[in-house]
């Protein structure tokens, strides 16, 4: 009897530990979808900026793949995913590309859309506004 | 200028027209004739003891809107090439080619080092960040090349001796042997190179093919 309730008594436990506060732990990146949503909101979102009218302008020439490639990793990494970012700091980035607010405000507007798609929170998506909003003087760079 | 500049000037001009040197001129087209500009005519001596010790030279290949200035170069084992950034946005120059492999960051502002191109071949550099920036550099273990202009390219003050000439265009992967070539060290040398997308160039004009 002893021996086979053990199982259970682990199972109790493991479950214990998902209880709210725990819930309340996970990463922003996980709540979000992880891997598969950040993936697919990056793709769109750069796709969507560079044609945009009211953004195409700073993307003439531009490698978009590696630009995904590169932006996963960003979010990945601010969200507390499990990832390293390996690119320039946003400054250098945008450097020289004179971007404006409106420009910026496009592209977040795009961003918040496409979030809702794909099925992001609004808290989340509200906690990750506020992780990129300090970046904000780093692309409007004046 | 002053005088003590002008007598070394003058004796410079006069060692040069003691050590006799020929201008060897060339016609680069493709097989249909036309006249190629960015081609590449050099010439190895066949005795390579005969080629003199290399200075230290630098060139530059430039970044302006979003293109590689120029797109050709031709340069001597050796040389470091500068890659200052004409934009005022990053490029990310790279080769993934086997005599030079390498990436270099490039912000607006900031100078980079040069890169030294230390061993002969054809270098293809592109832009991490942008599409369409391609460039080229040759290089060679020879002080004597020229890179064509609308199909004239001119190698200036060759010492007499026996010479292998090559020709390359970023239209041919590598540098294709054009024929041997005699200078007597005063008359000048033309030659007609026709250039054929990865294929042979045929030397027209007093070219033997080089023995090996």
């Amino acid at each position: 009897m002893h021996t086979l309730f053990r199982p259970f008594m682990l199972l109790l436990l493991t479950a214990g530990s998902l209880g709210p506060a725990a819930a309340a732990e996970r990463s922003l990146y996980d709540r979000m979808g992880g891997n598969a949503t950040v993936t697919a909101v990056v793709d769109e979102l750069i796709d969507h900026t560079a044609s945009d009218p009211r953004t195409s302008r700073s993307w003439a020439k531009v490698k978009l793949p590696r630009v995904k490639i590169v932006f996963v990793e960003y979010l990945c990494a601010l969200t507390g995913g499990p990832c390293t970012y390996t690119g320039d700091s946003i400054k250098d980035i945008h450097a020289g590309m004179g971007v404006n607010e409106s420009e910026l405000y496009a592209v977040v507007e795009n961003l918040r859309d496409i979030l809702i798609r794909h099925g992001v929170g609004l808290r989340e998506r509200n906690e990750l506004l506020a992780l990129l909003a300090p970046t904000k003087k780093d692309v409007v760079q004046r | 200028m002053n005088t003590r500049t002008l007598l070394i000037a003058a004796a410079a001009l006069l060692a040069s027209q003691a050590a006799a040197a020929s201008d060897v001129t060339a016609t680069i087209t493709d097989t249909q004739g036309k006249p190629l500009t960015d081609a590449v005519v050099y010439i190895m001596p066949v005795a390579p003891a005969r080629v003199p010790a290399a200075k230290p030279v630098h060139a530059v290949i430039d970044q302006v809107d979003k293109v590689f200035v120029p797109k050709v170069s031709v340069v001597r084992t050796g040389t470091a090439v500068d890659f200052p950034n004409s934009d005022n946005i990053r490029h990310q120059v790279y080769s993934f080619s086997s005599p030079k492999t390498f990436t270099l960051k490039l912000y607006s502002g900031r100078p980079s080092e040069p890169v030294v191109f230390d061993k002969p071949g054809v270098i293809v550099l592109g832009c991490n960040i942008h599409d369409d920036m391609v460039a080229f550099v040759l290089a060679v273990d020879t002080p004597w090349f020229a890179r064509s202009e609308r199909g004239s390219a001119r190698i200036a003050s060759v010492p007499a001796g026996h010479y292998d000439v090559f020709a390359w265009s970023a239209g041919t992967a590598a540098p294709v042997a054009a024929g041997r070539i005699e200078l007597d060290g005063s008359a000048p040398k033309s030659l007609t190179l026709k250039l054929a997308p990865a294929a042979t160039a045929a030397l027209d004009g007093g070219g033997r093919p080089p023995q090996s």
